[in-house]
């Protein structure tokens, strides 16, 4: 199966260059880093506000890691070696989808109590933003994934890539903050899955020519 | 089973202009077909609408009588190696040919694969390291990786010397006699044998 | 893609512009004249709220352009006529501006209302997003060299844009249920006097012939700019 395999290739190559793995989650803890030096507030105070730091500091990290899923791939060819496999483009960009977010986000939730530990937060607050990140992070990356084979022909696409991202990031944002809304996370990465695969998919046809 | 790939009146239109126009050509099982031309002539072109990745032409390419869409979805029975080594410079030749292995989805021995080109030296070191020769023999050695009817090279001359065309020569000589076809682009003198020319330039519209 | 627009066409646009221009500058007179001095103040805030009278309708054009552009880049797809993309490309700019001029304005009005410049109210939240779904549409354009591949892809962005306002809408207001109670309710007055009513929509006739005038202009800068790149082509 060209799915699996096509998984399995991304996850390696993604390991071979080992900071790959790391680099999302160990960006994620340096933003969290910088947070006590410059809020001149009680460590009480870092606990309330631990949750947005976190989601700000994965949408950067999300940012961060796009250039990979398929700008890579792109410049170097191995894109076209995907392209004309026998397989439908739809089920490559999902295959890419899901292994980008188990390459980047998996790391993520995974350093999330770390970086609670840091804050002292609870382990039952921990538990709410990591549902969260779970329920979000998909449609994050998705989005993200869909923008950047948006972009993939422009020359700055990094830098101006960000400008159509974070806007559309602003709803992730605004319910993960909030404790009760996993669903409506969930319902939001749901509707950008199917955004993303229809985007990605044509922007692919295009930019194979 | 031969196989056979027709090409009739293929009209290439790229960024609202013309490029080529009228081509028409037939291949068969144990063919090499020659492609050259100018720079801008669309040699690539070519090569890419036949592979399926421009889908912005007009005329007809049939692939034992059936007609080629996006992508080759139906056929997949091509090749293509491009001007793009399809290499990641931050892995070893190894690794590389590892991870061809997966969007091929075949294992097949490394010998296999270093052998023809003559690739074993450079097997561990980092890509980044090798000079443009070496890449692109790396780059051609995709090609032993899995069987397929129809190969495409863009320019696979570029970068070798006289040994190692020849090495690339026998590796296609082998490809046709077990029923296969080739069609690359190559703008020198010193060229594989083959058994049609098709000069670009008398299609282009420059 | 073969432009489908005759020379002559041109000609009726160029002879529109001076006519258009002269009445904008007419109704915007007329109209800043019943704003500022032939309408009574509003007995909570005074003379402050006269801003509003370039406020909302540079916001209300704000919002129709950008679904003019998204309707645009849908006929696009649908029908395939480049003009359609002209369309969207002309509007984008003079978007971009509107909205600026609609935060501008809603911030200075925010100053004596709320008594500081932003207020993290839903709308103008809203508006911000909206200026940065204009400034992505436009620097597809610039950032995408070949145009062809930059008209497609715009027109996705132009789509993306559309399906996103709303969900970012509803977003906002939920947010803002959640942090800021009442205090904006003072700014959506529920009822509107006829006194205020009839500058308003002066003001908004005015702004409806500044948009025409100024879309006339690009669109004929547009057009004449693919006549020369296609020139440069052949």
């Amino acid at each position: 199966m060209l799915f699996y395999n096509l998984i399995i290739r991304d996850l390696k190559l993604a390991f071979y260059s080992s900071t790959n793995f790391l680099l999302a989650a160990s960006f994620l803890i340096l933003i969290l880093v910088l947070i006590p030096f410059v809020f001149n507030a009680s460590p009480d105070s870092f606990t309330l506000l631990f949750s947005g730091f976190i989601w700000i500091a994965i949408a950067l990290s999300i940012l961060l890691t796009l250039d990979r899923v398929f700008n890579s791939d792109y410049e170097d060819g191995n894109l076209e070696i995907i392209l004309i496999s026998q397989f439908p483009i739809e089920l490559i960009v999902c295959a890419k989808f899901i292994s980008h977010w188990i390459s980047n986000c998996i790391p993520i939730i995974i350093a999330i109590p770390i970086a609670g530990l840091l804050f002292n937060i609870s382990l039952s607050d921990n538990l709410y933003i990591v549902v969260n990140i779970i329920a979000g992070s998909p449609g994050m990356v998705f989005i993200g994934a869909a923008i950047s084979a948006l972009t993939l022909g422009s020359k700055r696409a990094s830098l101006y890539k960000t400008i159509i991202v974070i806007p559309l990031y602003i709803p992730f944002m605004i319910f993960g903050v909030n404790q009760e809304s996993s669903l409506v996370l969930l319902g939001l990465s749901m509707i950008s899955f199917i955004f993303s695969l229809f985007t990605s998919t044509y922007s692919l046809h295009l930019y194979a020519e | 089973m031969t196989n056979k790939l027709e090409i009739n009146d293929l009209e290439c239109i790229r960024n609202e202009k013309s490029i080529f126009q009228n081509l028409t050509f037939k291949v068969e099982s144990s063919q090499t077909i020659l492609i050259t031309g100018k720079n801008g002539s669309g040699k690539t072109s070519l090569l890419r609408i036949i592979a399926g990745f421009i889908v912005n032409y007009k005329g007809e390419i049939l692939f034992n009588s059936k007609k080629i869409n996006d992508f080759n979805k139906l056929i997949a029975d091509f090749k293509f190696v491009g001007q793009k080594n399809s290499l990641k410079e931050n892995l070893t030749v190894q690794q590389n040919i590892e991870l061809w292995q997966y969007l091929y989805q075949t294992t097949i021995d490394i010998d296999q694969i270093t052998g023809p080109l003559n690739i074993k030296s450079f097997l561990d070191k980092d890509v980044s390291s090798l000079s443009d020769g070496q890449r692109k023999r790396v780059s051609l050695s995709r090609l032993t990786i899995s069987q397929s009817k129809v190969w495409l090279l863009d320019e696979p001359l570029v970068y070798l010397d006289a040994d190692k065309v020849k090495l690339l020569g026998s590796l296609i000589d082998k490809h046709n006699k077990d029923g296969g076809m080739t069609i690359y682009s190559s703008n020198t003198k010193n060229n594989l044998d083959y058994n049609k020319l098709i000069n670009m330039d008398n299609y282009a519209l420059l | 893609m073969y432009l489908k627009i005759p020379n002559h066409f041109i000609n009726i646009i160029q002879a529109w512009i001076p006519i258009l221009s002269l009445l904008t500058l007419a109704t915007f007179s007329v109209g800043l004249y019943f704003a500022l001095f032939n309408s009574p103040p509003d007995y909570l805030q005074g003379d402050s709220m006269r801003i509003m009278y370039v406020h909302v309708p540079a916001a209300w054009f704000a919002l129709a352009s950008y679904s003019f552009l998204s309707f645009s880049c849908i006929a696009w797809f649908v029908f395939r006529n480049p003009n359609f993309n002209l369309f969207a490309k002309s509007i984008a700019p003079i978007g971009a501006v509107f909205t600026i001029i609609a935060l501008v304005t809603g911030s200075i009005w925010g100053k004596p209302t709320w008594g500081t410049w932003w207020a993290w109210d839903a709308r103008l939240t809203s508006m911000l997003v909206l200026f940065f779904l204009y400034a992505a549409y436009i620097m597809t354009w610039q950032a995408i060299a070949n145009k062809e591949l930059a008209a497609k892809i715009s027109a996705t962005l132009g789509i993306i844009g559309f399906i996103n306002i709303p969900i970012i809408k509803f977003s906002v207001d939920w947010w803002n249920t959640l942090h800021q109670p009442a205090t904006i309710s003072k700014l959506s007055a529920p009822s509107i006097h006829i006194s205020m009513l009839t500058p308003l929509m002066i003001m908004t006739f005015a702004y409806l012939l500044f948009l025409i005038t100024l879309f006339l202009i690009r669109f004929k800068i547009e057009i004449l700019e693919q006549k020369i790149s296609r020139a440069k082509n052949i």
